[in-house]
């Protein structure tokens, strides 16, 4: 039988190159860094299947290739994402200096509503930082992400990075801030939430009114 | 053609991809160009994208890992940045990297590998490395015109699933099969390829889409056929390198240069019209 979830949430990791997107995914699904790895070639993607407050949420990540000319290549799959870890690499201010570009470009091709929270990696590499984690964190205030350093290497914070990101969807679309039926909202019901509302639905064809799964 | 299509044997490999591109003739015509390259003036920018991928290029391979001694990966960064210092509009685009690592190991040699590279980026691919990257998008939309007219269920699919080929081939086009397919089955992939221009590409791509076209169509989301794309670039059917290469000059049927270049001109123009 195929998995039941509540939601499907399409997710970005975008950045620069090697600032470990990819590391990132696969501690996130796999729970282990990835030693030897060649960099992405386009757009790869993976998915996870998560509790979040009560809910289960499939995650659908798309993995971006980070060397700027492929962002004209990548830039077709941001449609319709509903949240992103923006990573950034604390050892390489460059990486950082670029995080401006990177958010513009979510921003206006995925949905201006896209959430997103800024990832400094590598966090491991402390003696080597070249950002504080102070001004990353006033960058994030001043661009409304939410912030976190991470460490695909040691797996610190990393699973709190995607989740923290899907609670605050959740949290928007109980809000009413998102709204999940609207197109290229990144958001799906899933099976789960779908058979739920079949019991409930006097109310037809589908709306406002109807309590939200 | 008739003799390179049946596999140039490994140890005459080099010297006869140095023949067949012209890369041995700009060899004998410039003399000492390549370690002027290496000389010139530096670019921080291009070392620096240079060397992020250096430890991310066939880390598998004992010859390129950091530790090994003689490491290749020295040989692969001199050949890439000289290489950028050559042909300025590209630069260095990821996935040249795999393609040179490819030269090294095949022809022994830093010089015979960056000419070697200079045919293939420079001539024999139309401009799939440079920052618009607008021959690598023309060719894929090429793809997907050849899949529509030979394979119009697989083009149906596309159409009903959204999905753009660059998700699925990119890696295809710009590493040309590097890590995507075996060793034996890329190297006989690029004598042709040396021997007969970039239209062999297509039969490949077109091949592996018409051979498996069954399971591609039992896809039913863009994840599905993304995995299904992987899926087919594995298997004893690109294991055995004899009959897949006399099936990619078979299946996907007559392919003459002058369809695909009347295709690159339309698709370009497309591309361009679009922004």
């Amino acid at each position: 039988m195929a998995e039941t979830y509540d939601f499907l949430f399409k997710f970005l990791v975008i950045g620069s190159a090697g600032t470990g997107k990819s590391c990132l995914l696969h501690q996130f699904i796999e729970n282990k860094f990835k030693q030897d790895s060649n960099h992405t070639i386009g757009v790869e993607f993976g998915s996870r299947v998560v509790n979040v407050g009560g809910k289960t949420v499939k995650l659908q990540i798309w993995d971006t290739a980070g060397q700027e000319r492929f962002r004209s290549v990548t830039r077709s799959y941001y449609r319709g994402a509903a949240g992103a870890l923006l990573v950034y690499d604390i050892t390489s201010r460059e990486t950082y200096n670029s995080l401006a570009a990177w958010l513009t470009d979510a921003r206006t091709l995925a949905s201006p509503n896209i959430v997103v929270i800024l990832c400094g990696n590598k966090k491991d590499l402390d003696p080597e930082r070249e950002v504080t984690f102070l001004e990353a964190s006033r960058f994030a205030q001043e661009n409304e992400l939410m912030f976190l350093e991470t460490s695909a290497l040691t797996g610190e914070n990393v699973e709190e990075a995607f989740l923290k990101c899907a609670r605050t969807i959740l949290n928007k679309i109980d809000s009413g801030e998102l709204d999940p039926e609207r197109m290229g909202s990144g958001i799906q019901y899933g099976d789960a939430s779908l058979r739920q509302l079949r019991q409930e639905s006097t109310c037809s064809p589908r709306p406002a009114s109807c309590p939200r799964p | 053609k008739r003799y390179v299509r049946k596999g140039v044997p490994l140890e005459h490999r080099a010297r006869v991809w140095m023949v067949l591109s012209g890369a041995q003739a700009q060899m004998d015509q410039n003399p000492g160009y390549y370690h002027q390259l290496l000389q010139g003036e530096r670019n921080p920018r291009l070392e620096d994208a240079i060397r992020t991928d250096l430890n991310r290029t066939f880390p598998d391979n004992v010859k390129f890992r950091k530790t090994t001694d003689p490491c290749l990966q020295r040989t692969l960064y001199n050949v890439l940045l000289a290489y950028g210092h050559h042909n300025q509009g590209v630069g260095y685009c990821q996935g040249m990297n795999f393609i040179a690592g490819y030269l090294i190991l095949i022809t022994n040699n830093e010089e015979e590998s960056f000419w070697l590279l200079d045919a293939l980026v420079g001539r024999i691919l139309p401009d799939y490395y440079s920052p618009a990257m607008l021959g690598l998008k023309t060719d894929q939309e090429v793809l997907g015109e050849l899949v529509r007219a030979k394979l119009p269920a697989v083009g149906a699919l596309m159409e009903r699933l959204g999905v753009l080929w660059t998700l699925l081939v990119s890696r295809w086009f710009i590493c040309l099969f590097v890590d995507i397919l075996p060793v034996e089955t890329v190297l006989r992939i690029w004598d042709c390829l040396f021997n007969e221009g970039s239209k062999i590409i297509f039969r490949v791509a077109l091949t592996l889409i018409k051979q498996h076209q069954e399971l591609i169509l039992e896809a039913t989301s863009v994840p599905d056929i993304c995995d299904k794309f992987k899926q087919i670039t594995k298997g004893s059917f690109v294991m055995e390198c004899h009959t897949f290469m006399q099936k990619i000059f078979s299946e996907p049927g007559s392919l003459s240069m002058a369809t695909v270049a009347k295709l690159r001109e339309s698709c370009r123009a497309r591309l361009l019209a679009q922004g």
